[in-house]
């Protein structure tokens, strides 16, 4: 049996994120693209991520979306949405 | 994000078994604008979002508030959860409020924290209305999915023609916070807040310095922040 681990390593490794993220974009893109540019808006966001989160009882803080502003940053969030390691921490808002 | 195959629920935070708050958005649906407050709200709770129906592919718009309010409500009995707090902002308000009654009906009073909403029927004008759908529109960004565009515009159409025909009738008894957004002291606001006290029986008001779209934004939403954080300790001081 896996470990935790080494689970979450082979369920981020299994999604081809650039195949979903094609899915809801409207013009290519690469990880430097914005993703406004990429014509993802918030909706779409939450669609790709139910793509990616299988995991109906994992943590999640998805106020770190708040910071995600290119396809790279996407992409790191979703790795670490289908590996249930998003850590919960509180935007700054001072 | 991660939302219900079905669809409309949206956890924004989840850790564990905690007390749950449902957020619900303003016209359009949008909810990105309060991932900062959700953030913060998620220090103490559960936080999820509640689309509105109508911006997801399949998804048909429902007419009037009270219909919205029944499904928002379906939505979270469907899924098991039982918000002690909702949170809603403009459009968003107002449906918390009936949200509430809701709830209330079937279990305990909910928590409300109401931001920038009126009881009232809204009187809108085409200029306004069109100004606010070329800002929901603007959030979509440069190249938005014409599926997309057509779903927000249609759900924004229904929500305003619901919102000029709804007044808030019900007397809530649970508590309530309303803030009211910067100007404060025009006609409108002011026969807002007056009505909110005649419906709302353990009401809490205030006002913020922010207008009505920058309330979220980082130089205002602490002053938000606060005020919903001395609120929910007057709870937490009752008990």
């Amino acid at each position: 049996m896996p470990t935790i681990n080494e689970s979450a390593e082979t369920m981020a490794d299994t999604v081809d994120l650039d195949g979903v993220i094609a899915r809801y974009a409207t013009t290519e893109f690469d990880d430097s693209t914005p993703i406004l540019e990429a014509g993802l808006e918030s909706l779409s966001l939450v669609r790709l991520a139910v793509e990616v989160a299988t995991d109906e009882e994992a943590e999640i803080d998805a106020t770190r979306l708040v910071d995600v502003t290119t396809i790279g940053d996407l992409k790191t969030w979703l790795r670490e949405l289908g590996s249930g390691s998003v850590m919960m921490t509180e935007p700054n808002t001072s | 994000v991660t939302a219900k195959k079905s669809g409309r629920l949206v956890t924004l935070v989840r850790r564990g078994r905690r007390p749950a708050c449902v957020m619900l958005p303003g016209t359009g649906g949008g909810l990105s604008m309060y991932l900062r407050l959700a953030g913060h709200l998620g220090t103490s709770y559960n936080v999820y979002g509640m689309l509105p129906a109508g911006v997801l592919p399949g998804d048909e718009p429902e007419d009037g508030i009270a219909t919205m309010a029944g499904s928002v409500v379906d939505t979270l009995v469907e899924a098991g959860i039982e918000p002690e707090l909702v949170f809603g902002w403009s459009f968003g308000g107002v449906l918390a409020f009936e949200v509430g009654h809701a709830l209330a009906a079937a279990g305990p009073a909910p928590q409300l924290v109401i931001v920038d909403s009126s009881p009232l029927p809204r009187l809108s004008t085409p200029d306004e209305d069109e100004a606010i759908k070329d800002r929901l529109l603007a959030q979509l960004g440069p190249r938005p999915e014409p599926d997309v565009v057509e779903r927000v515009v249609r759900t924004f159409t229904t929500q305003v023609a619901a919102l000029s025909e709804h007044r808030a009738e019900r007397r809530y008894d649970g508590r309530v916070l309303v803030q009211v957004c910067a100007p404060w002291d025009d006609e409108t606001a002011v026969a807002a807040l007056r009505r909110w006290r005649e419906l709302a029986g353990d009401l809490t008001t205030g006002t913020l310095d922010a207008g009505h779209f920058e309330v979220f934004e980082l130089p205002h939403l602490p002053r938000l922040i606060s005020a919903i954080d001395d609120f929910l300790a007057g709870e937490r001081r009752d008990r």
